[in-house]
C-alpha cells in the first residue's frame, strides 16, 4: 500500500505549477476546449496541510516514491499561505482551472458579441475573468443596424477596443452584420432598408464593417445581408484566407470569383436580391417580368477560376433568368451538398437546367435540396452518392401523372415521363417531399391549391415503395413529408375563407402502413397537428385577418 | 478483458480512507475504468489511491456515481460546441449539488480529475446558474472575488457597458 499524500504520481510532461502561476499565465487561447486535465486541489488556507500536486487523468501508473525526481514537498508550493489570509471565505472560483472557468462561461446565455445590457457579463468581474472570457466574448460578433439608432456605435467600440488592446482582432470567429429594421433581420429573406435617407448612413457603416474585417483577418464565418459585389468589401474578400463560410446578398456575378479563390471555404449561401433596394441605388434597373433585362442576358465574361474547395453551395434566388447564375454551379469540384431556394419563378429553372447544373457534380453530390423548384425532376439515377434528395411533392408524385391536365404544364411532352422511381439512385436514404401551396410551372402558370392528399395519392406512395424496394438495397428507406402551416392556407377554400376543406391527410396513415410493408419508412413533418387545424376551423371570427396573423395566433407566438 | 475477477473495488481517499464500491459505480470515472483496463492482467489486490480527493468528497462523488450508474456513457467525443447548452439539471442532481461553495468547487475539480464529464458538466452548469442574471458586483460578492480592475480597465468597462446600452 502507498502513502498517496507523501507520493504524488506526476505527469513527465507536466511541470508543476504554483496555483498562481497556473491562473495568471495560462493563456485561455493557447489550453485546448477540453476540460482540464490538471486537477489541483482547493485548499481553503485554514486547512492545512495538504501538498498541492498536478496530474493528468492518464497517468495510472504507480505513485512515484518521495526520492522521485517529480516529488515536490509540501513546503514547495509558493502559494500555499503558511500564514492565514485576511478573507474570511476564500475565493474558490478563481482556483478552478481555466479550461473550467471557461465551461462554466460557455453556458452563459448570450451568445455573441455586443453583450446585451441585461446579460451577465463575465468579463466585468475582474481581471481574471475578464483575460478568461474574452475570447468567448469575442468569438461571434454581430452587429445590426437599426432603422431607430442608425448610428455604427458598436462596431466603432469594437475598434475602439482592439485600438487599445490589438489582441482582441484574433478572438472573432463568426462575423454578422446586418442592414435593415429589426423585424427583418433573422429572416431568410434578408432585404435591406429602401428609404434612401439611409443609404448614407448604410454606407458609412459598411465601411466601417469593412474596417473589422481588414482587421480581424482570422475569421471564419461571415453572414450578411449586404451585397458584396463591389467596392471595399469586394476587395477585402481575397485577405479573409480562413473564411469557410459566406453567407451574403449579390447583385451581380462578379462577387463569386473573389470568394471562391479563398482556400478554405467550404460553404457558400447566395442571397440574389433584385429588389426595389437595388432600384433606390441606381446600380441595376429592371425591365418589366415579361422581357428581362437584356443586361442580364448578356454574358459576363466568366473566368474558371480555381477553386474546387466548396462543398456546400446554398442560393436563395429570386432569379429571373437561371443561365447567368448556373456558371457558379461549374467552379466546385467537390460539391457535396447543393440547395437552391427560389428560382420557381416563371423563368425559373426548367429541367433541362437544372441537368445542366447537376451533372458536373454527379459523382460528389450527396445531399440536393430543391424545395419550390417545380419544372421537373432531372434524372438522378447515375448519382452515385446521392443520399438525401428534397424536391416538391407534387411536382414529384404527378411526374407519371398526365391525368392531371390542371397541375400540368400546357406544353405536351415529347415523350412520357418515366416514374420518378427510375429517376432515382439505389444510394438515397431519405426523400424528402415539401408540400408548397403553390408553385409556378413552365411556360409561366401559376398553380394555387395543389391536389389535396387523396386516396389515389395514397395509392400512389404504396406503389412507389413497392418499387423502392426493388431498386434500393437498403432497407431503411425513408420518405419524410414536410408541411408548412403557413402553407396550410392553400387548403382553405379561397373563394369561402370562413369553409375550411378538412384535415387533408387522413389517408396518410393508409400510406404509411402500405409504405411500411415495402420496408419504406413514411414521415410526416407538420408545423401544425391535427387538432390544431380543427381549432383553425373553429376560430372563424380571425378568418378574415392575413394568413400569417393565422399561423401565429395558432403557434402559440403571440 | 473487462469482466475482471473483482466485482467491487476499493478507492482510497488522500486522507486514507478506504472505500469500497461497486466496480460498476468506479467505472463512471474513466480514469479509474481506464487504470483497471491497463491492470486487466494483473492482480487487483490493493486500493486505488485518489490522491488529491479527501474523504467527504470521494464519498459524494460515489454517491453521484451509485445514482448515476446505469446512465448510458456519453459519446466522447461530443465536445463544446457541439453540446447543446442548456443549463437545465434534473431535478436529483440539482439536490445533490446543494451544497456548500467549498463542496462544490471541490466536486468540480475531482470531477475533472477523475474524468467524469457528466458530472463536472453538472458542476459548472450549477455555477453557471449561481452567475447568471447577476450583476459584477453580485458575482464577486456571491464568490467572494475583490475587484482588482486597474483605473484605466474600469474606464474601459464603462465604455462597453455604454455600447451594451446602445444595440
Amino acid at each position: 500500500m502507498v502513502e498517496p499524500e507523501s507520493s504524488p504520481a506526476l505527469n513527465d510532461n507536466q511541470p508543476l505549477q504554483s496555483r498562481t502561476t497556473y491562473l495568471l499565465n495560462n493563456q485561455p487561447n493557447a489550453t485546448s476546449p477540453t476540460p482540464s486535465t490538471q486537477y489541483q486541489s482547493i485548499t481553503p488556507p485554514s486547512k492545512i496541510p495538504r501538498p498541492k500536486q498536478a496530474h493528468t487523468k492518464k497517468d495510472s501508473v504507480p505513485p512515484e516514491s518521495p526520492d522521485s525526481p517529480f516529488f515536490l514537498p509540501p513546503s514547495a508550493d509558493p502559494d500555499l499561505p503558511t500564514t492565514p489570509t485576511p478573507i474570511p471565505t476564500p475565493n474558490y472560483i478563481n482556483l478552478l482551472p481555466t479550461e473550467i472557468l471557461l465551461n462554466i462561461f460557455s453556458y452563459n446565455p448570450h451568445d455573441f458579441y455586443p453583450v446585451s445590457s441585461n446579460a451577465t457579463n463575465p468579463s466585468h468581474v475582474c481581471p481574471h475573468w475578464r483575460h478568461v472570457y474574452e475570447p468567448l466574448l469575442y468569438r461571434h460578433l454581430k452587429f445590426m443596424q437599426h432603422k431607430q439608432t442608425g448610428g455604427s456605435q458598436n462596431v466603432r467600440l469594437f475598434l475602439l477596443a482592439t485600438k487599445l488592446r490589438p489582441g482582441i482582432k484574433w478572438y472573432p470567429q463568426t462575423v454578422e452584420f446586418y442592414l435593415g429594421n429589426e423585424g427583418e433581420i433573422g429572416q431568410r429573406k434578408m432585404k435591406p432598408r429602401t428609404d434612401l435617407q439611409y443609404l448614407a448612413q448604410d454606407k458609412k457603416a459598411i465601411e466601417k464593417f469593412v474596417e473589422v474585417l481588414k482587421l480581424c483577418l482570422g475569421i471564419q464565418s461571415i453572414r450578411t445581408n449586404v451585397c458584396i459585389d463591389k467596392g471595399s468589401l469586394y476587395q477585402v474578400l481575397p485577405k479573409l484566407l480562413n473564411l469557410r463560410t459566406l453567407e451574403a446578398r449579390f447583385d451581380s456575378p462578379r462577387i463569386p470569383i473573389a470568394a471562391l479563390k479563398l482556400p478554405y471555404l467550404k460553404t457558400l449561401i447566395f442571397h440574389y436580391m433584385d429588389d426595389e433596394w437595388t432600384q433606390a441605388v441606381g446600380s441595376t434597373h429592371r425591365d418589366s417580368d415579361d422581357s428581362p433585362s437584356p443586361k442580364r442576358r448578356t454574358e459576363t465574361p466568366w473566368r474558371w477560376a480555381r477553386t474546387g474547395a466548396i462543398t456546400t453551395l446554398r442560393l436563395y434566388i429570386d432569379a429571373d433568368l437561371p443561365v447567368l447564375y448556373e456558371k457558379i454551379f461549374i467552379w466546385p469540384i467537390a460539391l457535396s451538398h447543393l440547395s437552391i431556394h427560389g428560382g420557381s419563378t416563371p423563368y425559373g429553372y426548367d429541367k433541362a437546367a437544372l441537368e445542366r447544373i447537376l451533372n458536373p457534380h454527379r459523382d460528389t453530390l450527396q445531399t440536393i435540396e430543391l424545395p419550390d423548384i417545380c419544372n421537373g425532376l432531372p434524372d438522378l439515377s447515375t448519382f452515385k452518392r446521392l443520399t438525401h434528395l428534397t424536391f416538391p411533392a407534387w411536382r414529384f408524385i404527378t411526374l407519371d401523372d398526365s391525368s392531371k391536365p390542371s397541375t400540368r404544364p400546357s406544353k405536351p411532352s415529347k415523350e412520357p415521363t418515366p416514374s420518378p422511381s427510375t429517376l432515382l439512385p439505389s444510394s438515397l436514404k431519405i426523400l424528402t417531399l415539401p408540400f408548397p401551396s403553390h408553385c409556378y410551372q413552365s411556360p409561366p402558370r401559376y398553380v394555387q391549391n395543389p391536389p389535396a392528399f387523396t386516396a389515389e395519392t395514397s395509392d400512389w406512395f404504396i406503389a412507389f415503395a413497392e418499387t423502392r424496394q426493388e431498386t434500393s438495397s437498403d432497407a431503411r428507406y425513408k420518405i419524410i413529408l414536410n408541411y408548412d402551416v403557413f402553407r396550410g392556407r392553400a387548403y382553405v377554400s379561397r373563394s369561402d375563407k370562413r369553409k375550411v376543406i378538412g384535415w387533408p391527410w387522413t389517408q396518410l396513415e393508409r400510406a404509411k402502413e402500405g409504405a411500411r410493408e415495402f420496408g419504406v419508412e413514411l414521415e410526416f413533418e407538420a408545423s401544425i397537428s391535427k387538432a390544431e387545424w380543427f381549432e383553425m376551423g373553429m376560430a372563424k371570427d380571425i378568418w378574415e385577418s392575413n394568413g400569417l396573423e393565422l399561423g401565429r395566433l395558432f403557434l402559440g407566438e403571440e | 478483458m473487462s469482466e475482471g475477477p473483482a466485482q467491487t473495488i476499493v478507492l482510497q481517499s488522500n486522507d486514507n480512507v478506504a472505500i469500497t464500491v461497486e466496480r460498476k459505480v468506479a467505472e463512471r470515472s474513466m480514469l479509474i475504468k481506464n487504470m483497471l483496463e491497463d491492470l486487466a492482467g494483473s492482480e487487483l489486490d490493493s486500493a486505488i489511491p485518489i490522491p488529491n480527493v479527501n474523504e467527504s468528497v470521494l464519498k459524494k462523488v460515489i454517491e453521484w456515481c451509485e445514482h448515476h450508474k446505469n446512465d448510458p456513457q456519453t459519446a466522447a467525443d461530443d465536445d463544446s460546441d457541439s453540446r447543446k447548452k442548456t443549463t437545465d439539471i434534473e431535478e436529483w442532481d440539482q439536490k445533490f449539488m446543494q451544497v456548500d461553495q467549498e463542496m462544490l468547487f471541490e466536486i468540480i475539480l475531482a470531477s475533472n480529475y477523475l474524468d467524469i464529464k457528466p458530472l463536472l458538466d453538472v458542476g459548472c452548469k450549477t455555477v453557471a446558474n449561481m452567475i447568471k442574471g447577476k450583476s459584477p458586483e453580485e458575482i464577486r460578492k456571491t464568490f467572494n472575488i475583490t475587484n482588482d480592475f486597474t483605473p484605466e480597465e474600469e474606464e474601459q468597462i464603462r465604455r462597453e457597458n455604454e455600447w451594451a446600452e446602445d444595440r
